[in-house]
């Protein structure tokens, strides 16, 4: 059973990008400093199936053992090319679909993709109006469409809701349109972790993990 | 130039996920309550980089301090900005406010730590 340290990113008023570490054995026992108490674990997961993370908690309280923290980070969702609307058939005129739409199970960027007969599909641009995680609202035109062939593009934003979908006229009507999402990776933030309720004697986070494919964590640390 | 007012996440022990405001825009400045604990994370997956640029109010013996500002890579941008003391960055209100050099691509989760 190794014991790893993983040193943590001290966050600074100039900017930091975490490191975000592999771990190698669902066997390893992961140390992280944390003398005030004053570090972040962040976890992604990419992996279809979620992952569980166990915080040691040595501290007890009148005698009993106080349970570890337990968290499960969420799996990655899996893109769905037609998940938030059905291909939608050409009709030789642009459409505005605003029934039929399924949101994500977790904000996502957007997808669309043409199919179809390809001498169909043009070179069009699907627009999307919903909200972000912190419900704004937000549009975005997709990237084009290549034309005379099955194309898929994504949004660069990230959307929590689909309210309207804008799809202008293909140019045929053998063309398809299906509104989708991309994959959406599973991830979640641990903050505060307590010094006198989780740190051992020697004033570190230990957490061990269920599964390791596909799991990196960060620990960040406020300065 | 619209106001937009972000709400942090408050971290908890009991672990969650953060919220990302996206579609971001050049013409607009945010707001976020800063009571001294906030950490903002910036991500941009645009093909250029981003500007944010942080007002600081305060002065040094009646000297302006220069706004923070931060590059935020293409593609894979990923930066977390903390401490953001109170007494630097906060404005009348208690408030962060910060502007974007353009918005198609880049998100920002304001943080909480309770």
């Amino acid at each position: 059973m190794p014991i790893v340290d993983l040193d943590p990113t001290v966050l600074t008023t100039a900017g930091v990008t975490p490191s975000y570490a592999a771990i190698s054995a669902a066997t390893d026992v992961l140390r992280v400093r944390n003398p005030d108490g004053k570090v972040l674990l962040h976890f992604k997961n990419v992996n279809a199936a979620t992952r569980t993370v166990t915080v040691d908690v040595p501290s007890t309280v009148a005698g009993q053992a106080v349970p570890d923290f337990t968290y499960v980070v969420p799996s990655q969702v899996a893109a769905v090319t037609n998940g938030v609307h059905a291909a939608v058939t050409d009709t030789a005129v642009q459409v505005v679909v605003t029934t039929g739409i399924t949101n994500p199970t977790r904000p996502a960027r957007i997808t669309a993709t043409s199919g179809g007969t390809a001498t169909d599909i043009a070179d069009i641009q699907v627009i999307v109006t919903g909200t972000d995680a912190m419900d704004r609202v937000i549009t975005e035109t997709l990237p084009i469409f290549t034309e005379n062939s099955a194309t898929t593009v994504t949004s660069t934003e990230t959307f929590k809701t689909v309210t309207s979908i804008t799809i202008p006229a293909h140019d045929g009507t053998g063309a398809t349109t299906a509104i989708g999402f991309a994959a959406i990776p599973g991830e979640t933030i641990v903050a505060p972790l307590p010094a006198g309720v989780v740190n051992d004697d020697a004033g570190n986070v230990v957490f061990t993990v269920s599964a390791v494919a596909d799991l990196t964590v960060a620990a960040i640390a406020l300065s | 130039m619209a106001i937009v007012d972000l709400s942090p996440t408050v971290l908890t022990t009991a672990g969650l996920a953060p919220n990302y405001a996206t579609d971001l825009s050049a013409t607009d400045v945010y707001r976020v309550r800063n009571p001294g604990k906030v950490v903002l994370v910036f991500k941009n997956i645009s093909g250029t980089s981003r500007t944010v640029t942080v007002d600081v109010p305060a002065t040094v013996a009646g000297q302006s301090i220069p706004d923070f500002t931060y590059t935020i890579p293409a593609t894979t941008g990923d930066i977390w900005v903390a401490p953001l003391p109170p007494g630097v960055v906060n404005d009348d209100a208690g408030n962060i406010v910060f502007a974007v050099s353009a918005g198609d691509g880049l998100s920002v989760a304001a943080l909480q730590v309770a």
